[in-house]
């Protein structure tokens, strides 16, 4: 079911992986081995072909998907409203808009974290509308991975703690990152390999990291146990400017690998040609 | 990894990274647990000490009178008998059937407020003090002839006297009483110390303290009549009265019946008493102070908890953000109760456990210094029953406080959803 990592190195050779990272570089997204991983790139209101990964046997649903959706902030006069939104499998999507206008409510809303006044968010085939509260806290652990602008790591917990999360919270990742490379921890030295972070760090607490190395060990985390869907809001604003493309690179890059589908909410517009589409949050805001 | 293992990790890691904070509130807790087990092991031990100033007699015997009145002048020697018990009557009240032994106490005399017993030497074979330990001497021997006094060993060291010493004794119990000058006694044995009345005591023979009697009437020296110290000797001095008997049984079970019979004795009116049934009433009846310390230290430890309380309070602001990132990977709110219960459950499990430590180690090292200076015998002991259940008190509480805190996250983390960005 699940694509096994093309890479040149067996992930599940700790010798090789222990080495320093320079040797384990990412492949540049431009020169990754064609037909490996080809999301479709549907346009924003048209039909969308399912990306189907090809050793994937079934058509898989969009990873996320929004109807009809009202929100309202208690006392608040505008709300959020979204006719139709989806991020299909493997797809890459770009979201933007300005800070403060609801990007982070409306992650919440996808994350099942808050509920909408009306309309269904079906995430991985799964409509959040019918499911309580611990079912949906289940699903997000199983189905989202999440990166955050900053603070995104379990400050007491080593890098590879935290790197390891998802598979304690999510018995579902904890299998996908088994069946992919063998074992959780295999899984975790390959992610953290090819997110350039050498080994030497991971034992170190997370708080001990650069702002850069935290937001590549988060990205580690989100990737942890191939999520559907990965959630990523403005993770490059506290990065300095040339590490932002260099990041965002890596990061999609390692969701191609991992066969999940992203989305990336940004103010940075300069971003957006990385992604196979983009979207304007000001379409979803209006009068409730 | 189970989920609660995989929480108590977390909590057990979150815990560490704050443990300067925390440090301080599980010594509070320690110390409000080392406060409520040590006051309650000081009451119980001065309980024991107090309902077992005697042990092994079975029945205290004197004249008719008030029970608490007779236990109080017979063991405590606190006090003056009103009515005495005639000699041939307490020697058969000794000779009755299932008696095992008596030891006549005759009290009256002083010497600087400490109280002078007689008796004689069935006192040193079977007197005994708290779990049936025997009387020991630390110097000297018990007394034996005339004008011999043993000391106790609170006497001895309070009074600075020594082998050899001279006294004299005071008729009647004040200061300003006549003294018998005339007839001295010499020190020839101190007590070791018992932690019982014993320790304030000074025992001489019934016969010297006939003897010092002989020239007097109604509590004063008769006039024109003395008899110097080396001629009591040829005086009868059999004793006509004493104060008190000590009576040890065969059998225990005998005692009621015994009591019945004594009680109901034809000829002179006798009161026996089961003295550990008199001194629990006793003890019941001055026990209103340790209500008022428990009472404190109850407030001590509720003081610590409040500190439980608002510290991990403060601290949640702190962690909101920590929180939201574990509910983006799938933690329930329960999860995020869960984890903050179980901190103050680890909190205050370790403070009370530190506490008992604590109390342990103040036991170790301070109990025998206690036991020499005041004669209360605390000792480096299990913790009994009702200590325990007062360190799980302390641990239940400390649990209950700490839901409060972990209730507001609970919340919290329901309204913060994932906007970790404030």
């Amino acid at each position: 079911m699940v694509r096994r990592v093309a890479e040149g190195s067996s992930p599940s050779e700790p010798s090789e992986l222990a080495e320093p990272s320079g040797s384990t570089a990412p492949p540049e997204p431009t020169a990754e081995p064609s037909g490996s991983a080809a999301p479709a790139k549907p346009s924003v209101g048209a039909a969308r072909s399912p990306a189907v990964v090809p050793d994937e046997g079934l058509a898989r649903p969009p990873a996320a998907s929004i109807r009809r959706l009202r929100f309202s902030w208690p006392g608040a006069r505008f709300g959020l409203h979204v006719e139709s939104f989806e991020v299909g499998p493997g797809e890459k999507v770009f979201l933007s808009g300005p800070s403060g206008c609801g990007k982070s409510t409306l992650l919440s809303l996808l994350a099942g974290v808050t509920s909408p006044s009306s309309g269904e968010v079906v995430l991985d085939g799964v409509p959040l509308g019918g499911l309580g509260g611990p079912a949906r806290d289940r699903l997000r652990g199983d189905k989202i991975g999440f990166i955050f602008q900053q603070f995104n790591l379990v400050p007491y917990l080593s890098v590879w703690d935290n790197v390891l999360l998802p598979c304690r919270f999510s018995p579902f990742r904890r299998r996908r990152a088994a069946e992919a490379f063998g074992s959780e921890r295999l899984a975790a030295e390959s992610l953290l390999t090819r997110l350039d972070l050498a080994p030497d760090l991971w034992r170190r607490r997370a708080s001990k990291l650069s702002t850069g190395q935290q937001q590549r060990a988060a990205a580690a985390r989100a990737l942890m146990g191939r999520p559907p869907l990965l959630l990523a809001d403005e993770p490059t604003s506290a990065l300095d400017e040339d590490r932002r493309l260099a990041f965002l690179r890596l990061l999609t890059t390692e969701c191609r690998q991992a066969g999940s589908s992203l989305l990336f909410v940004s103010h940075d517009r300069r971003l957006a040609s990385e992604f196979d589409r983009s979207a304007d949050f000001g379409q979803f805001g209006g009068p409730s | 990894m189970s989920r609660l293992a995989c929480l108590a990790r977390l909590a057990v890691r979150s815990a560490w990274n704050r443990r300067g904070t925390l440090a301080l509130i599980m010594v509070s807790i320690a110390l409000s647990t080392f406060l409520l087990a040590g006051l309650e092991r000081i009451r119980s031990q001065a309980r024991a000490g107090f309902v077992q100033a005697i042990s092994g007699t079975d029945l205290v015997v004197g004249a008719r009178g008030s029970q608490l009145q007779l236990v109080l002048y017979a063991v405590f020697h606190l006090g003056a008998a009103s009515n005495n018990l005639g000699w041939d009557t307490a020697r058969a009240v000794a000779s009755l059937p299932g008696v095992a032994w008596a030891i006549p106490l005759s009290m009256g005399d002083s010497h600087r407020g400490h109280p002078v017993v007689g008796t004689d030497g069935t006192f040193f074979e079977r007197y005994k003090f708290r779990r049936n330990q025997s009387l020991s001497l630390a110097a000297g021997r018990p007394f034996e002839e005339l004008f011999e006094v043993t000391l106790g060993s609170e006497t001895a060291a309070g009074l600075g006297l020594k082998l050899g010493d001279r006294l004299t004794l005071t008729h009647g119990l004040g200061e300003q009483a006549p003294e018998h000058a005339d007839k001295p006694f010499v020190v020839v044995g101190i007590l070791a110390p018992t932690g019982s009345p014993v320790d304030r005591s000074l025992y001489v023979s019934l016969e010297s303290l006939e003897a010092v009697h002989v020239d007097w009437r109604g509590g004063a020296p008769v006039r024109g009549f003395h008899v110097p110290a080396d001629m009591v000797k040829k005086f009868n001095l059999t004793p006509k009265s004493i104060t008190a008997l000590l009576v040890g049984l065969e059998n225990r079970r005998s005692v009621f019946r015994l009591q019945r019979e004594i009680n109901g004795r034809p000829g002179e009116a006798l009161t026996a008493v089961m003295p550990g049934v008199a001194l629990d009433q006793l003890w019941r009846l001055l026990g209103g102070g340790e209500k008022i310390l428990f009472l404190v230290s109850a407030l001590v430890t509720a003081v610590g908890l409040m500190g439980l309380i608002s510290s991990v309070l403060a601290g949640l602001g702190e962690r909101r953000r920590e929180l939201a990132v574990l509910r983006s990977l799938g933690a329930r709110p329960s999860d995020v109760l869960i984890l903050l219960s179980l901190e103050s459950l680890m909190l205050t499990t370790a403070g009370a456990l530190a506490g008992v430590a604590a109390l342990a180690a103040a036991l170790a090292v301070l109990g025998p210094l206690a036991a020499d200076a005041y004669g209360l015998p605390l000792t480096l002991s299990p913790p009994t029953a009702r200590e325990g259940l007062l360190v799980g008190a302390v641990v239940a509480a400390g649990f209950l406080a700490g839901l409060a805190p972990a209730v507001r996250a609970y919340f919290l983390s329901l309204a913060d959803g994932l906007s970790t960005s404030t």
